[in-house]
This record gives C-alpha cells, structure tokens and sequence, in this order.
C-alpha cells in the first residue's frame, strides 16, 4: 500500500504512525539491530529493525537462520539478555510486551480516526440481555421448548393422520391390487408386503410431518441464534448444579442423535470429562424417540400430548443431571472446572433456504432410515412373528417365536404396568433403533387391522387421489384451527378432530391404561440407546465402558419407568 | 511495573468463575471486540487458550460430514489446563480399556 502512495505522502503517514515500543524495549532494540547491521549477510536480506523485533518476539525459525550468520552467537547472547533485563525491569515477558504495543498502536490509531456512535447497542444486544439473563435464561429457553413440542405434537399430529390414512388406505390397496395383477394374490409375499414391510416401515413414514415440523422449529431457533444463547445459559446453568458447562454443547447435539452428540465430547479435554459426558448423552431425548412419545401422547392424552412429549424431554435432562452429580460424586470426582468464553453471533433474520434445507436433510436422513435399519427390522420381525409354521398356516401371534421370546420377558415389566408381550417384544427390537419400537407395534398390533384390508375396496385411483387431495386440505385447515388453539381459552377444534386416532393409537387403548403408556415412555427414553450408539461409546470409550452404559441405563429405565407407574397409581391416576 | 492489556486478557480467562460471552468480557475489559478477538487469537497462538469449533461429525451414517443433526455452535475459548498443556483432542484409541 505504501509503495504505491507518492513519495511525500508516504513519509507523512510513516512519521505520524511511527511504531514506537516505549524507552526500554527501544533501547534493547536498538542493542541488536547494531550487532544485526554489523553483519552484511543479514542487512542483505532483512531489515535490521524488523528482524531484530523478530527476534526479540521469539522466532524460532529465524533465530536458527541467524545462528548460522557471523554475528549469530553474538546476536542470540544479547537477546537473551535483553529478555531477561526487560522481564526483570518491567516484569513481563519481552514478547508479550512488544505484541501488546503493537495491539495498543492499532487501538489508538482506530480511535483516532474512527468515529463511533455514542450507544453501541444493537437490538441483537438488547435481546442478549434478556435471553442471556442469570434468572430469565433458563425459563425462556423453556417456554421455547415446550412451544416446539406443541407445535410439534399437537399441530403436526393432524398432518399424522392424514399421512396415515394414505399408507393403510390408497397405498396398501395399490400394492395388493399390483400383486393381485401379477397372480400373487393371498401368498406369503403379499402378507410379508403387506403386514411386513407396509406395516412395519410404512407405518415410520406416517411420522415424517412430525419431524418435519420438529426439524423446522429447531433449525429456526439455529438460524436465528438462538441455540448457541442456549448453550450458553444452560452451560451457566449446568455449572451451578456442580457439573461440567461445557458438557451441555454435546447433549444440546444429543436432543437431534445420540451418535454425533457421543462424538462431540471430543471438544472436552479432559478424558474423565469426555466419559462422563458420554454416558449422560444418550439419556437426552433423540428424534428417533419423539414417534414413541407422539404415538403414546395423541392416543391418551389428545390435545395433552405436546406436555408429554416437553415432559419426556425434560425428564431425560433431568436424570442426565442426576446422575451427573452421582458420577461426579463417586466414579468421576470433579475435576478444575475451566468456563469458557462464547463469542455469540449476532441474532438474524432467518433465512427460510436454509432451514429449508435442514429440514429436507434431516427429514431425508430419517426416510433414508425407514427404507434401510427399519425396513431390514421390519421383516425380521415379520419372519418371527410367522414361525414355526404348522400345517400351512402361520401360528397364532402369541405363540410365535416373536411372541414366546417376548412373552417370556415380559414379566420383568410387570411392576412398570405393562407386561404385555407386545410391549416387551417392542422393546427389544427397539434397540435396533428406536423408531422400530413403533413399527414393530404397528406389526404386532397392526397385524388384524391390515389383514382386514388386505381385499382391496372397490374405489378408482381418481377417487384416491381426491381422497388424498381433500385430506391434505382438511389436515392443512385444522392445523391453522390447533395452532391458533395453543392460545389459552381457544379451542376451534371439534371434539371429533381431537380424538381422531390411527389404528395403532386405537389398538394402543386396548393394551395400555393412560399411566402404563405413561411409564412405557418412560422406559423408552431411559433404556439402552441404539446399536449405532452403543457402537459411537465403544469407539470412543471402550467395551467396559459401553457395557457400563447399556447396564446402568436398563436400571435407571426400569426404576424410572416403575416409580411412573407404581407412584402415579398411589396418587390415583389409571 | 503495569499489566499488560494482553496479560490482563489471559488473567480475565483465568479468574473467570462462570462461562462469558465474548461482548461481554470486550466491555469489562474496554477493549474493542475486534481488538480482543485478535488478542485471544495471540493467546490461542501462544497454547494458552484453546479455541474449540465443532468437531462432532462421525461419518457413520454416510452424509459426507455433513451430520443433519449436529448443531453449529459459534466459536468457543477455553483457558489449556496448565497441568496438561498437550490435552488430547482426539481420544487415544489405544487408552480404550484405562
């Protein structure tokens, strides 16, 4: 820049912004440069002043270059000396001091020619106040939260039903009619089809608008910055219960999947911190879970059902914390806690590409899913849900293989209120990956249903379509009608809306009581996480350590789920 | 004898007793944040301070890196323990059975 301005200006400019490093750094400055000029090896190549602030700063490379030159022994003498004279007159480190004047220059220099307006507040800033604050923190990131979950499972439960009028309706009369054509007709391949895999894995797709609105929510508060303000007040927040703040960010990364969010305890130093950490990840609730919970809530508690899935979600960060504080206090004693200083982007306007595209990402991820873990899950469970085959003919659900492995751990359930086989059955191959807990219901539970519409209805496929069209528009008006319903004293929606369930949800009325769904929830988001979690914590930590984590959360999910159970119905509840 | 200002922010991460935002820590410090953000970047230089970004992607379900579900959490600095300056960032996969 200087080489180009003209020759007067230049010196000017030079005069008036002479870097000036203070009487004693100058004159230690001045002592080398004078050994430097006496060496034309090294006046040919640098300049003496710029290297000999160079050297005094500590360049390692240099510093060998030097000590190859004549004057090199002679040179790094006297910068030891110079270090160690100006560390003992102005009791700091000769490169700090030097790098510190420069930082001072280019401030004055900034305030000498920068005009600034008088209040620096942004409205970003105004908002941090609030949102940031040591008290209303907290609070605020859960009303935001408990907002989400409603949206999510009150709103989006509409879109649910019409999703899964589709898959047991138009879909599942289009596939028998197709095999019907191609003389497959009431064979084993039509039942697998059929019960299998659109029971089974096309039951999951019923809950891609659930997510999807999930999905939407959180890339929202993302995009805004919210999430990093959150991080930051429940890292505050964490540190007053005596537990690790900086923990928060891989459990924050825990709420989307337990895998990156094991993954990212790599961001804590500390090795104890990161095992510690890791255990507490998988008791935050994952999307994979949230149908279990939707499920569960739509069926029992109707328009409730987005306390139940906030409930969930937070008693997941409530046993995360408890048994922090129990590790802490036994097999994980505190170490030096470090906090840690966040710069927090500047709240925006959202931009609707991008979380747009989160969202299809996300979405996408979890389709990508049901067609490849829950399909594969789906007619395994099918296949033991249909041997040993006697006399042609498939056995009774119950006395299935399926069924007798899961009949015969259903009894551990039983102080937890739900020993159905079903249910226990459900939670094993849950740990596939959560999501099958649901198909896996909707096989077990489906079974009758889909084999009642296995005749396809006589409708045209215009018909369908228009069935499909209206539903969408019918789904669409009661989710502006639910959404404005979230405001306290409105209900627009009929009594019918509100109850209008899918066959599982049904069929769930007829094994469950409302407490027993309650603290089968429970379970499921405490017990073992999934495959490829447990496979994140012995990669990371190692089998003991993965065994530790498969057992203690199997305990805790059984204490949880049966306190729930046998402490609701003291108090009365059904 | 003074403190110098890039001392007095190293001191700040020192004493701290609780997380601070980076505008915050700017204007007790009355240092521009521009200014402060490139005095942290000497300290992180020095292996003072340790800056932390998002290292959370584990490629196990096939999306390049690119994990849907990890959340971008802006930039983060942390004091390096001065008992264990060569802090492990990426866990030592042969200490698995410690």
């Amino acid at each position: 820049m200087m080489s180009i301005a003209a020759p007067s200006v230049a010196n000017s400019i030079s005069r008036a912004t002479a870097m000036d490093y203070g009487p004693e750094i100058e004159a230690e400055i001045a002592c080398v440069q004078a050994l430097i000029e006496a060496d034309e090896t090294l006046t040919a190549i640098y300049n003496p002043r710029w290297l000999a602030i160079t050297l005094l700063e500590g360049d390692a490379e240099l510093e060998t270059r030097v000590a190859n030159s004549p004057c090199g022994p002679a040179i790094l003498a006297q910068l030891e000396l110079a270090a160690d004279h100006i560390s003992a007159t102005l009791g700091e480190d000769i490169d700090i001091l030097i790098a510190d004047r420069r930082y001072q220059f280019v401030a004055d220099l900034v305030h000498s020619t920068v005009t600034r307006p008088q209040s620096i507040s942004t409205r970003s800033d105004q908002i941090d106040q609030i949102v940031t604050h040591p008290w209303l923190g907290v609070p605020i990131f859960l009303v935001l939260m408990w907002f989400v979950f409603q949206m999510t499972a009150n709103v989006s439960g509409i879109y649910l039903n019409w999703v899964d009028s589709i898959i047991s309706g138009p879909v599942t009369r289009w596939v028998v009619a197709l095999l019907d054509m191609i003389g497959l007709e009431g064979s084993w391949f039509e039942f697998l089809v059929v019960d299998g895999v659109i029971a089974g894995a096309g039951g999951m797709l019923v809950f891609v608008p659930v997510l999807a609105f999930l999905y939407f929510f959180l890339a929202l508060l993302e995009d805004t910055g919210y999430m990093a303000r959150a991080a930051f007040v429940m890292d505050r927040f964490m540190q007053i219960l005596g537990l690790h703040g900086k923990s928060f960010i891989p459990l924050l990364v825990g709420f989307g999947c337990s895998v990156p969010g094991i993954y990212a305890t790599r961001t804590l130093e500390d090795r104890r911190d990161r095992i510690l950490t890791g255990l507490l990840v998988p008791f935050m609730s994952c999307s994979a879970r949230l149908p279990v919970y939707v499920v569960i809530g739509t069926a029992f508690l109707g328009r409730n059902s987005g306390n139940l899935v906030f409930a969930m979600y937070l008693v997941g960060v409530l046993i995360a914390i408890l048994s922090g504080l129990l590790f802490r206090r036994t097999i994980f004693k505190r170490t030096e806690e470090l906090p840690f200083v966040m710069e927090l982007p500047p709240f925006r306007r959202p931009s609707f590409k991008t979380i747009g595209h989160q969202v299809w990402e996300r979405t996408t991820g979890f389709v990508r899913s049901v067609w490849t873990v829950i399909m594969f899950a789906s007619i395994v469970v099918w296949v033991l849900l249909n041997v040993p085959y006697k006399n042609g003919k498939p056995p009774e659900l119950e006395n299935s293989l399926f069924g007798g492995l899961s009949r015969t751990l259903s009894p551990v359930f039983a102080p937890a209120g739900f020993d159905n086989w079903e249910a226990a059955g459900a939670l094993v191959t849950g740990l596939v990956a959560k999501e099958v807990v649901i198909s896996t219901m909707g096989q077990v539970y489906g079974v009758e249903q889909a084999e009642a519409q296995i005749e396809p209805e006589s409708t045209s496929f215009v018909a369908d379509l228009e069935e499909i069209v209206n539903g969408f528009g019918t789904a669409t008006l009661d989710t502006v009608k639910a959404t404005i319903s979230l405001l306290p004293g409105i209900n627009l929606l009929k009594e019918e809306e509100q109850t209008d369930n899918t066959a599982l949800q049904a069929e769930l009325r007829h094994h469950f009581t409302p407490l027993a769904a309650v603290a089968f929830s429970v379970f499921v988001l405490l017990y073992t996480p999934c495959m490829a979690t447990i496979g994140a914590i012995r990669h990371e930590f190692g089998s003991r350590w993965m065994w530790f984590s498969i057992l203690y959360m199997l305990t805790v999910a059984w204490i949880g789920a049966t306190l729930t159970y046998q402490i609701g119905s003291l108090l009365g509840f059904s | 004898m003074t403190t110098s200002t890039l001392r007095r922010v190293l001191q700040a991460f020192e004493e701290a007793e609780t997380s601070i935002r980076l505008d915050v820590l700017s204007r007790q410090l009355g240092i521009d944040l521009g200014t402060l953000d490139s005095m942290i970047q000497y300290w992180v230089r020095k292996g003072c301070i340790r800056e932390v970004g998002d290292e959370t992607e584990c490629n196990t379900c096939g999306v390049n890196g690119e994990c849907p579900f990890v959340m971008r959490c802006p930039r983060r600095y942390l004091l390096v323990r001065r008992s264990s300056e060569e802090s492990v960032l990426v866990p030592d996969v042969n200490s698995h059975e410690q």
